[in-house]
């Protein structure tokens, strides 16, 4: 019996070793040796600090970020949701990604977020610093489910991680399902700009033209690839159904519609004269990239694009998001500021 | 005789082709309107002609096309005669137009703009004010024992340059990365997508005027190229003779950057091309320049329009395309350089 005592300690002590440090593997496929009770993260990728949000909607463990999320931030109804949040850090970063390495130390913390994909010169001094970073990239859904992953592992809460995750590929299916019996004629052709009167446009190969695909729209851009700038002329020819203006710009569908750019004119355009052009919302995040709102960007589109198919109320349903997955109850104000009824 | 004949054919040619090249442009792009259809539509705005065409086409032809291909004229006539100028002036030809830091100033005036002020016409304004400022301050450099030579004038030109281009790498530093950077790096980048007839009007006076002014110096453009004391021994002033080209080159180089950003190699590539053409006197290099210039960038405008269905950015065409046919021709004239004779 004594024996098995000390079997059982011996074995406890082990455990309680290995588990005081935990390991995670980045996007960069390499393992991040970290302590096991995380309480200081720094992040810089854009998206990642409303991502840690639907992880952990305390917030009190971002003590610094992009001041391009404080101001994403800033502008959403994140503000009041995680008061904490924007008290952040935001003092070592500029418009780059290049950090002040001795600035972020100042902050002490026990784990740095920093974008993998956007050259080495940007996350090797801080790999360098001593500080364990994880490397992120983003863009499509996988990534997506990839970052919840790394999150709920760095809080310790896999579950809620899990949770969404089996959202995101509920609403999938059920998408796939509804939009494969609509043939290609009842399509409408939409466009979407996410730097409004800029002219950009997303085509095939990004995670826009995955959704308009699933949502059972034709985004006319699909004929290029990545984000381009187009011409007035090509989107005269494309002519489409519906135009989506983007988070990026402060532009509204007013703007548009009264034809107020100049050397640029929308007047013949489809979408303008049925008065469809419409502003993508803007949850605890812009939902024109990936986040944990995703599922509720595609019922939004589906409710413009095939209203015959959406039996729900938009706006009950993201109430319902955020009383599940944040426990936050929204007025209607703060639905009116989501769906950005109203200029700023 | 036969000279004259020559040069009355020459000159035939240097307005022909740019208005052959103006109503092909209108032909142009990603809306199929054929020639024919298009030009009966811009004569419609002036002639009676009964409509046999859709309203969208007019919306493109009218409102989209035509104010970029004025606009495109302008400036390429304008930047190609600046650089034929300076190049005869600084008796070097590796000078272009931007040589004296007014397209870093101009430049620097209209990124502080769009972050200050988010408006287009304050954009404009600050621009060309800044470009005029970035000369005054080069003016104030290369002044010395009050005279100025040619080599402090260039010298003073650099630094200009180098000040105001750090200042816009500190603007875009500071600038929000999602809000603000990509219309920055957008505007820089030089394009002609923001045409309009507002534009136009804004600096067609001044550009034809100033293009004009460099049109009749063209003889004295000769003499500055040979050198100072051929100035003086023609009892010319060569300080003031030089003012009279910066100063126009100035207003140029600053409207054009004011309206389509910075769009490299024009400036220097086309001057170099004529003289490969019609040899080394300012005479006919000046207009051939003018001509030669607008043609180009019509064409390349042409390119980045409709070549594929997302815009092509006007300045890799222009350095692109200009550097291969610059490149070709100094192969065939063996280097037909300024001073060879």
């Amino acid at each position: 019996m004594k024996k098995f005592f000390i079997v059982i300690s011996m074995s406890l002590i082990f455990f309680s070793m290995v588990f005081s440090s935990k390991t995670i593997v980045d996007q960069r496929g390499k393992e991040v040796v970290l302590k096991d009770n995380i309480q200081r993260i720094v992040t810089l990728p854009m998206p990642a600090p409303a991502l840690l949000f639907a992880i952990d909607p305390s917030g009190d463990k971002l003590v610094g970020m992009h001041p391009a999320s404080m101001s994403a931030l800033k502008a959403s109804v994140l503000k009041k949701m995680a008061p904490l949040m924007a008290q952040a850090d935001t003092s070592f970063v500029k418009s780059g990604f290049e950090v002040n390495v001795e600035e972020l130390l100042k902050l002490k913390p026990d784990v740095v977020l920093q974008w993998c994909d956007k050259g080495d010169k940007i996350i090797e001094p801080l790999d360098r610093s001593g500080i364990p970073v994880i490397g992120l990239k983003y863009g499509t859904q996988e990534d997506l489910e990839t970052w919840l992953r790394i999150f709920g592992e760095l809080l310790d809460k896999q579950q809620g991680a899990e949770k969404i995750i089996k959202f995101h590929r509920e609403r999938i299916s059920e998408f796939e399902k509804i939009t494969v019996e609509i043939s290609e004629n009842d399509k409408p052709k939409i466009l979407y700009l996410p730097y409004g009167s800029q002219l950009y446009t997303t085509g095939k190969d990004t995670y826009n033209d995955f959704y308009f695909a699933l949502t059972g729209a034709d985004n006319v851009a699909s004929e290029i690839s990545g984000w381009k700038i187009v011409t007035m002329e090509q989107i005269m020819l494309w002519n489409p159904d519906i135009i989506y203006v983007g988070n990026f710009v402060t532009e509204m569908p007013d703007d548009f519609t009264n034809n107020t750019f100049e050397g640029q004119d929308w007047s013949a355009i489809k979408a303008v004269k049925n008065n469809a052009v419409y502003k993508v919302p803007l949850g605890v995040y812009r939902w024109d990239p990936p986040s944990q709102e995703s599922p509720l960007m595609w019922q939004w589109l589906l409710s413009i694009q095939h209203p015959e198919l959406a039996d729900y109320d938009i706006k009950t349903v993201t109430s319902e998001f955020y009383k599940a997955f944040y426990n936050y109850d929204l007025n209607d104000d703060e639905i009116a500021e989501i769906f950005q009824e109203t200029r700023e | 005789m036969q000279l004259l004949k020559r040069k009355s054919i020459i000159f035939a040619v240097l307005i022909l082709v740019p208005i052959v090249i103006f109503f092909v442009s209108l032909g142009i792009g990603r809306y199929t309107i054929p020639l024919d259809r298009s030009c009966k539509i811009l004569f419609s705005q002036i002639f009676d002609i009964q409509q046999t065409w859709e309203d969208v086409e007019k919306t493109v032809i009218i409102n989209l096309r035509l104010p970029r291909i004025l606009l495109a004229l302008l400036i390429g006539a304008g930047l190609s005669v600046s650089g034929a100028s300076f190049q005869g002036m600084f008796r070097n030809p590796l000078v272009s137009p931007h040589i004296l830091g007014v397209s870093s100033g101009a430049g620097f005036g209209g990124v502080i703009a769009m972050i200050l002020f988010k408006n287009s016409s304050l954009v404009f304004i600050s621009a060309f004010c800044f470009g005029l400022l970035s000369i005054l301050i080069a003016f104030f450099f290369s002044k010395t024992k009050r005279k100025i030579t040619t080599l402090s004038l260039v010298l003073s030109g650099v630094i200009v340059s180098a000040f105001f281009t750090s200042l816009i790498s500190l603007v875009k530093f500071v600038a929000d990365p999602v809000d603000e950077l990509p219309s920055i790096v957008f505007w820089l980048m030089g394009s002609f997508s923001g045409a309009s007839y507002e534009k136009v009007k804004l600096i067609a006076i001044p550009m034809i005027g100033c293009i004009t002014i460099l049109f009749l110096l063209r003889w004295r453009i000769n003499i500055l190229s040979l050198g100072e004391d051929d100035v003086k021994a023609l009892g010319l002033n060569p300080n003031t003779l030089r003012w009279l080209v910066i100063l126009p080159v100035t207003v140029i180089v600053s409207l054009s950057v004011s309206v389509s950003g910075m769009i490299g190699w024009v400036g220097l590539a086309i001057p170099h091309i004529c003289r490969m053409i019609v040899g080394n006197d300012h005479r006919i290099l000046i207009p051939c320049s003018i001509s030669v210039g607008a043609v180009y960038m019509m064409l390349m405008d042409d390119l980045a329009r409709s070549l594929t269905a997302a815009e092509i950015p006007l300045g890799v065409l222009t350095a692109l395309i200009g550097i291969i046919i610059f490149g070709f021709l100094l192969k065939r004239t063996r280097g037909g350089g300024l001073f060879e004779s």
